[in-house]
């Protein structure tokens, strides 16, 4: 237990300027790398920029870098950050120690531990920092009791703690997911140590129907919902779309408060793509304009509308944008039903149009979709517009089974859990090696288990003895 | 008082399969043994099935083999019918099962410990402990006397305080027939033991003459067969086939009807009996939706006409039993030699023991089968094994036997005793074991035979023929995962022929056999080894590759266990002095004494932040 690589968020929550993620282990140094892109100056310009050092002994320890912290996944930065390596023994406790300051936002401090704990770091347990200390003769050992009485502490409120994040719908979820794991178990252990009591030889297909249907399925909802709330970290995406020159560019500018699309009367003027971002109510927005939707679009436009799919697809919310000035034609209600499974914000825009001129009427095919009247031009209704975008974004949140959403430790177990069954299910299907089998569903289980925070193994004998007639 | 003038190191109390492999051990390490039964005609005896082996108990039975042990030396010269089980199962949960011809058993060990030097057999009761103080210094027979010891081991079955039990009928007995002891008993509670009582029982033995046969299924031993015994060359005994049938609704309902008479549901039994192992009543009542339940009738030797009634263990007094037996089709006129019955018997909770078996209460004095709550002829020679290496090691001033969960069956069985304790007859099952995957019975003597030469209890060619096959496995492995095998016509028309994906480029020859649908066949076809390798060899290579990513899987928690095993309590060590400890714990701490923070922390209740409390604990007072 004292191999592994622990890191963990060492500045309490809350809203102060820095905050800290401290790395300690043997490999804390070769993660902390594998995220960190130092930025160097140096006299040389060939070596001037982000010249990544051949390997860690180009660090020095307690010497304070500066660099980015990117996700591994797609290269992208996460925050700037401070950056200091304490070798062991030289550090608190006495193992190699890696810390990162970045900004102390939540969201970017649990970022950069998700990409930790991705790149082979493991959780801190409660007190664990201390518990090390101690246990490599850094801290005095009169002091053992007072470090028993933090271990304690620390432990109950994590308890605490976890009984606060585990809500009472994700509990249930879990044990029911967990017993029928338990049973497929039971069947298949039974069957092993019981071959002249029951005959198994026809349930393997009835067995990966109810792992993958009932188990697997059930997890990679409850991954979905976690992925879903994730705009609270990677940004909520919302995509402006709608008919050639409705005025969607002018919005674009007017959400992010600055000139970036570039806007004239022309229809089919934005044919790339354009991505920006900005902020409200807290969550950071990713919006993207996108090019006109029309009928009879020339080849260059053609490659716009099809990465507008693209972006549309990935999108959390559309802002439909229409022209008060003209009624909705055939164009845009099919393109409206296209959108029909996604959450849709109807902007109105150019609703400074003298008032015999507005002739938009709102299509009773269209429903509850929420309005919004806007003028993009005079910046008219923008801030109303923000405000519905953030509360859609958390009703979405909070709308999904009673807010059944993971948080990032339940969720690496969740992923962990599916890898594990993924195998007995393969297993099962290529020569129901049960022994193999049962190894798989025991690591799903334990999976499982770390969510709820129950340790005790299950008792699969218990169960089998009550519910299968076994014995001479 | 009277005292035999020999002394002995180790004195074995029962001679059933603990008792003999207990006093076998210590005698082959050197030690002078006694050995005392109450019936000299019952050693070895099998009072209940006539199977050795079968889930986890094959592999006990192997790691008795491969620590020296004898059970499965006399298996293979009494057996009359071989099964290996699970053979589509996955390698590890292989198991093999054999029938004894029950009286041949008995004296095939009987004639090897009267053999055996050092070893001295006598019939008698053991009725006291001689103690000095905290320690064991002899036993007082039945009559009085007194025979010197060093170190006992109580291997007594159900005999303490056994009550056998028929309808409304009981009786004090050992087994049925056999006396029972009740002074031994009463004495260990003086001691201060805490005793239980447990219940097993045992199905009618039926006249083979009085059974109609051709409506049972013939079931018959396999051929080949393997041995149990990894130093049997070869198997040459007689092979009896057993028959499978089924007890239906109209047994049923009569065991329904006349449940009040069962000793069982009628009151009079308190033991606990094993949920695994249950009488017909318990089946009956507790799975009341199935409408038939198996009956095996099985040959209880090659001299006997008696036939074992597997499935119909009860107590219904004798005229239910027979309408019971005759409802069954093929039973209609089956006479009954002798009748099903329960028995109630007291144990001592293994939590009163050491990991060597020894009591924490009586220094001296160790436990081993049933006596500790275990059920099952496999589960106690193994514990008998284990009891006499320890009394002789401590004789010899040797280090203590200990393997752990991730070296044998065993280990997790005495861990698991010694541990957690246990309220039912305690038997070995697969899943006990978290390390199954390693633990397989056909490598136990890859595990355990060097720890077997190391006692003396395994010669030195045994060992030197493992040695030579554990090299060949390993180099065999390496050649074929250097071997690169080609996309050539021949290589693919093979696969083609199993069911196999063709390959486009060359691919070394380990990923080819790790295909499920491919054994070491295409090993032999494409890149023979240039000398012909012994089966077990090729069994191990064929293994490992093929299970590699789970093997290796396992081998890493192992390594995680291990970390925990190695730090060591000691054995002083004040649980109740631990700040941060809740009380319960301190108490629970301080009645298991874990040996080591692993020990403990599979105790019940124990959090992984009170395992951090122990491991500060225990710093701060070692360093």
């Amino acid at each position: 237990m004292d191999n592994s690589t622990i890191a963990a968020i060492s500045t309490p929550p809350g809203n102060g300027g820095i905050g800290i993620i401290k790395i300690s282990g043997p490999k804390a140094i070769d993660i902390a790398l594998t995220v960190f892109r130092p930025k160097f100056w140096r006299k040389n310009p060939e070596n001037a920029y982000n010249k990544v050092p051949e390997n860690a002994h180009c660090f020095k320890s307690r010497r304070l870098y500066y660099g980015h912290i990117v996700d591994t996944k797609n290269d992208r930065i996460i925050d700037e950050v401070l950056f200091v390596i304490m070798r062991a023994p030289y550090s608190y406790t006495t193992e190699d120690v890696v810390e990162i300051q970045s900004h102390a936002g939540i969201l970017v401090l649990k970022s950069i531990l998700t990409i930790l704990i991705h790149n082979g770091a493991q959780l801190a347990e409660p007190g664990e920092f201390t518990r090390r200390a101690f246990l490599n003769g850094r801290i005095d050992l009169t002091q053992a009791e007072a470090v028993i009485d933090i271990i304690n502490a620390k432990s109950g409120s994590a308890i605490d703690m976890a009984m606060a994040q585990i809500s009472g719908a994700l509990k249930k979820t879990i044990e029911s997911l967990r017993s029928e794991i338990i049973d497929i178990l039971s069947f298949i252990d039974a069957s092993i140590d019981f071959p002249d009591d029951l005959d198994d030889t026809t349930v393997v297909s009835g067995l990966v129907k109810r792992i993958e249907e009932n188990i697997i399925f059930q997890i990679k909802n409850l991954i979905r919902h976690y992925e879903n709330e994730n705009f609270l970290r990677e940004g909520l995406k919302v995509v402006i779309v709608g008919g050639p020159n409705v005025g969607k560019s002018s919005l674009m500018n007017r959400l992010i408060n600055r000139e970036r699309s570039i806007v004239t009367d022309i229809p089919g003027t934005t044919r790339d793509f354009i991505e920006d971002s900005f902020i409200t109510k807290g969550i950071p927005v990713i919006v993207t304009d996108t090019a006109g939707m029309h009928d009879n679009p020339d080849p260059v436009e053609r490659i716009g509308i099809d990465k507008a799919w693209e972006s549309i697809s990935t999108s959390d919310i559309i802002l439909f944008t229409v022209d008060a000035g003209k009624s909705v034609n055939p164009t845009e209600m099919a393109l409206f039903e296209k959108f029909r499974n996604k959450k849709i914000i109807a902007v109105i825009n150019k609703t400074d149009l003298p008032e015999e001129k507005i002739s938009f009427n709102r299509p009773t095919e269209w429903g509850e979709v929420q309005y919004v009247e806007i003028s993009a031009l005079y910046n008219h209704g923008i801030d109303d517009l923000k405000d519905l975008i953030a509360k859609t974004a958390f009703e979405s949140v909070s709308g999904m089974g009673q807010k059944i959403i993971p948080n990032l430790r339940q969720k690496n177990a969740l992923e962990k859990a599916i890898a594990s069954l993924t195998a007995a299910v393969a297993g099962l299907r290529q020569a129901s090696l049960f022994e193999l089998v049962s190894i798989d569903l025991k690591s799903a289980l334990a999976s499982l288990s770390e969510i709820v925070g129950d340790t005790v193994k299950p008792d699969i004998l218990d169960n089998i003895f009550n519910r299968f007639c076994i014995g001479k | 008082m009277a005292v035999y003038s020999k002394k002995y190191d180790v004195i074995v109390v029962g001679a059933g399969h603990a008792g003999c492999e207990a006093a076998l051990a210590a005698a082959r390490m050197g030690c002078r043994v006694m050995l005392m039964a109450i019936d000299l005609d019952k050693i070895a005896a099998m009072p209940c099935s006539p199977s050795i082996g079968g889930m986890a108990k094959g592999q006990l039975v192997r790691e008795i083999d491969a620590l020296g042990g004898e059970m499965a030396k006399i298996t293979d010269k009494t057996a009359i019918a071989y099964r290996k089980l699970n053979t589509k199962k996955g390698p590890a949960v292989h198991s093999s099962r054999t029938q004894n011809d029950k009286i041949r058993y008995h004296i095939a060990m009987k004639s090897i410990i009267e053999k055996t030097e050092n070893l001295d057999v006598k019939q008698g009761r053991v009725d006291r402990l001689m103690m000095e103080e905290k320690k064991v210094i002899g036993i007082l027979d039945h009559t009085g006397y007194g025979f010197q010891a060093d170190t006992v081991v109580l291997a007594t079955g159900t005999f303490l305080s056994g009550l056998v039990h028929i309808g409304s009928r009981s009786f004090k007995a050992g087994r049925a027939g056999e006396f029972a002891s009740y002074d031994l008993p009463a004495h260990l509670k003086e001691l201060g033991f805490n005793l239980g009582r447990l219940k097993t029982g045992t199905p009618p033995r039926l006249h083979k003459d009085s059974i109609d046969f051709s409506k049972f299924v013939r079931q018959d031993s396999d051929d080949p067969i393997e041995p149990f015994s990894f130093s049997t060359k070869k198997i040459i005994t007689t092979r009896l086939p057993s028959y499978i049938g089924h007890a239906k609704t109209n047994t049923i309902r009569i065991v329904q009807d006349n449940l009040k008479y069962s000793s069982l549901y009628g009151g009079r039994i308190s033991g606990k009996s094993a949920r695994y192992c249950p009488s017909f009543e318990d089946k009956v009542v507790k799975f009341p939706d199935r409408d038939r339940h198996q009956i095996i009738l099985e040959p209880e030797g090659l001299d006997t006409d008696e036939i074992y009634a597997s499935g119909l263990g009860n107590s219904l007094p004798m005229e239910i039993q027979l309408d019971v037996v005759r409802s069954i089709e093929g039973l209609g006129e089956a006479e009954i030699i002798r009748p099903a019955y329960a028995i109630e018997y007291d144990f001592v909770n293994p939590i009163q023991l050491q990991p060597t078996l020894e009591t924490k209460l009586i220094s001296g004095l160790y436990m081993a089968g049933q006596i500790n709550g275990t059920s099952g002829y496999e589960e106690a020679a193994a514990q008998g094994l284990w009891a006499g290496i320890n009394a002789a090691s401590r004789i010899q001033g040797r280090p203590a036997f200990l393997l752990d969960r991730s070296q044998a069956y065993m280990g997790v069985m005495v861990d698991d005793l010694v541990t957690l304790g246990t309220n039912e007859p305690y038997r070995m099952f697969t899943s006990r074991a978290e390390y199954r995957l390693v633990l397989r019975e056909d490598n136990a003597d890859l595990r355990l035979t060097a720890a077997g030469h190391e006692l003396g209890l395994i010669d030195s060619d045994t060992l030197k023929d493992v040695v030579e096959r554990k090299k060949q496995i390993g180099q065999e492995i390496n050649r074929i995962q250097r071997t690169v095998i080609k996309p050539v016509e021949k290589v693919n028309q093979y696969l083609q022929d199993h069911n196999s994906n063709p390959i486009d480029n060359g691919v070394h020859l380990d990923q080819l056999l790790k295909r499920s649908e491919l054994d070491y066949d295409i090993v032999t076809t494409f890149a023979p080894n240039d000398e012909k390798l012994n089966t077990r060899v090729v069994r191990q290579v064929e293994i490992d590759i093929k299970y590699d990513g789970y093997i290796k899987k396992q081998l890493k928690e192992i390594e995680k266990f291990i970390t925990l095993e190695t730090k060591k309590i000691p054995k002083g060590f004040d649980f109740n002095a631990v700040h941060g400890l809740s009380n319960e714990l301190k108490e629970k701490l301080s009645a298991i004494r874990p040996v080591s923070l692993g020990q403990a922390s599979r105790m019940v209740g124990i959090t992984p932040a009170a395992l951090s409390v122990l491991m500060i604990a225990l710093k701060a007072r070692g360093a």
